[in-house]
């Protein structure tokens, strides 16, 4: 394995410490300021696996540390719900993005040899269609929390009216996601000299 | 030379484990929010949810442009190739592209600066001869927000890699020399530019070569007369039966750069090279003058590597005596370029001295068999190591007895020297 530059290093360091510690973060902040059991075992079992995953690099193990922090929150919502104010919601949702941003860089991405020279970045789009979406999304949460805190009598109709919107929402979400054939375009191997069939021996 | 393509590639998207968490945090925040009937964990839902509706599959590119250049493709040991990789995609249309390139062993890459192109490569840099594939660089285009990947895969192409030639001040030659028209002053008296003595004048020599000085002292006249200038055939005699030695300076590396050297200096000064090598298979070039005999050399080296079936089938392929008469033309210098590991050179050494050849041996070897450290084993390494020491010299001695001298070369001295002294003195065992 070929070892990795100091400023490399640095920011692999970096990397797997931001992954715990936004973890840690969203169970804090889902936690407080009624520390109950369930809550607590969740989060640290979400820490622990966020440790493990900063540690193994494993793919697995981040996806059960994000699902963790995201039950942790639920949980604490569901046991009391006057303990979670929106704010925290809101907070819960920005820490989770950051731990999923965090978890991708400590990775290795699938098809690169663990400890390979840092890729070169050829192309970069522009950055604010990224950080304008990620801004949209934390807006779009600050209002359903907004809308959520507002006090008005519960009816039966507007809850259960919010609740399907929201399942009507992901399935929306998931099947703009479908796979398509239109994008199973033909093999992408090309040569200098021409096409070639397959990957050739070395 | 340089190896330019543009590909316009398809691209085949897959899911990035950031499109598999945001939904599962999206279904888990949903499922929450209906099981416990809690409006405000929607909150948490809407991030994950805005996000995989802002990127809907269908607005991915489906075509990128690749253009992917390699200069130069012929190089030699050492020399910086620029490799660089250009994509051109719709605006907006992706977030990254990264690229990682595969690159044949004793190769280094270094990023290139960026300078404000659009275009990004490395310097590659080989440092050993050969035919060598680089690529295929690895392209990851990201896209969709973070939420899809498509690998590409660009083949770049070979590069050539010529051998580091050995130096070589000069091309010196024997002072017997039979082929006409060369460059080398031979000990025949001829119309050459060298000067070789005087002789008293005879009817029909040219006023314009009578020696004033030397007529004046003598009271007569005398003329100039002039080295004949005649051509040098050089046979290099190549044993690949081993590559023994760190990679980069390897008996077969500097056997190699050796022969490069000594094929460049001399065609360049128009004598005639050939080249046998022994030990795997039996191949030979025959003797000729001119670049294309320097390309064509440079070829069958490049083509060698050490193959163990044939060295250990014993003489198979080894055959030197049945070369054909004009591969080895009467007068030719036969330099034989050997690790002196086994009792082959010898052998070969002894065909050569039956066919009327009084060969040069250039002994490659730098390194001695390490040592294992355990102390047991060490032990008995030692004696081994002893033991072939003592063949070796024995083996050098031998030759020394053929009258055959024996050159040591560790791939750093000028060769002339040596060459020199062997060719004209024939001393047992020099030294560089």
């Amino acid at each position: 394995m070929r070892p990795l530059p100091p400023r490399a290093v640095v920011r692999d360091v970096t990397d797997r410490l931001t992954v715990v510690a936004t973890v840690a973060a969203g169970v804090a902040v889902a936690a407080v300021p009624d520390l109950r059991r369930p809550v607590l075992t969740a989060g640290g079992a979400a820490v622990a696996l966020a440790i493990a995953a900063a540690v193994t690099r494993l793919r697995a193990l981040g996806t059960l540390a994000v699902a963790l922090t995201t039950s942790s929150v639920l949980l604490a919502a569901a046991l009391d719900a006057s303990d979670l104010r929106p704010v925290q919601v809101v907070a819960a949702g920005v820490l989770l993005l950051a731990t999923l941003s965090a978890l991708e860089r400590t990775e290795t991405p699938l098809g690169r040899r663990p400890g390979a020279a840092t890729p070169l970045v050829v192309l970069r789009g522009p950055a604010a269609s990224r950080l304008g979406v990620a801004a949209a999304a934390v807006g779009a949460s600050a209002l359903v929390a907004a809308t959520a805190a507002q006090r008005v009598v519960p009816s039966v109709g507007l809850v259960l009216g919010g609740l399907v919107a929201a399942v009507a929402a992901l399935v929306v979400t998931t099947r703009a996601h479908r796979d398509e054939t239109a994008n199973d375009g033909p093999d992408v191997h090309e040569s200098l000299s021409g096409r070639v069939p397959g990957d050739r021996p070395r | 030379m340089t190896t330019t393509a543009v590909r316009t590639l398809a691209l085949r998207f897959t899911a990035t484990a950031r499109l598999r968490r945001l939904a599962l945090v999206a279904a888990l925040t949903v499922l929450g929010a209906v099981v416990t009937a809690h409006g405000e964990l929607l909150a948490l839902a809407a991030v994950p949810l805005v996000l995989l509706a802002a990127r809907p599959r269908r607005a991915l590119p489906t075509h990128l442009t690749v253009t992917v250049s390699l200069d130069p493709v012929r190089c030699v040991e050492g020399d910086e190739l620029r490799l660089t990789v250009d994509v051109e995609a719709p605006d907006g249309a992706v977030d990254r592209v990264e690229a990682e390139v595969d690159l044949p062993g004793r190769t280094t890459a270094v990023p290139l600066e960026p300078d404000g192109a659009r275009a990004a490569g490395w310097t590659v840099v080989p440092t050993r001869w050969g035919r060598h594939l680089v690529g295929p660089v690895r392209l990851r285009v990201v896209a969709g927000g973070g939420l899809y990947v498509a690998p590409l895969v660009v083949e770049v192409g070979d590069i050539v890699v010529f051998p580091a030639a050995a130096a070589l001040a000069r091309a010196v030659a024997p002072r017997e020399l039979a082929a006409p028209l060369g460059e080398h002053a031979s000990r025949a008296v001829g119309s050459g530019v060298e000067f070789a003595g005087v002789r008293p004048y005879q009817p029909g020599d040219r006023r314009r070569d009578v020696d004033w000085r030397t007529s004046a002292r003598h009271g007569d006249l005398f003329v100039r007369q002039y080295a004949a200038e005649r051509a040098f055939d050089l046979v290099l005699v190549l044993d690949t039966s081993t590559d023994a030695g760190p990679p980069g300076s390897s008996t077969l590396d500097l056997t190699v750069r050796a022969a490069t050297g000594l094929a460049q200096s001399y065609l360049r000064a128009h004598d005639r090279v050939g080249l046998v090598t022994f030990g795997g298979p039996l191949r030979w070039l025959t003797p000729a003058t001119g670049p294309r005999q320097l390309y064509r050399v440079s070829d069958a080296l490049m083509s060698m590597r050490p193959d163990a079936a044939e060295r250990d089938a014993g003489d198979v392929g080894f055959g030197l005596a049945d070369l054909p008469r004009s591969m080895l033309p009467g007068r030719a210098f036969v330099c034989v370029v050997t690790p002196l590991l086994d009792d082959r050179p010898l052998a070969a050494v002894r065909l050569l001295l039956d066919r009327g050849f009084a060969p040069l041996v250039v002994d490659v070897l730098t390194n001695e068999p390490v040592l294992r450290r355990r102390r047991r084993q060490r032990v008995r390494d030692e004696l081994a190591l002893r033991t072939w020491r003592m063949h070796r010299e024995a083996l050098v001695g031998e030759l020394a007895g053929l009258g055959v001298p024996v050159l040591d070369w560790d791939g750093e001295g000028d060769l002339t020297g040596a060459l020199k002294h062997a060719m004209r003195a024939g001393e047992p065992r020099l030294r560089t």
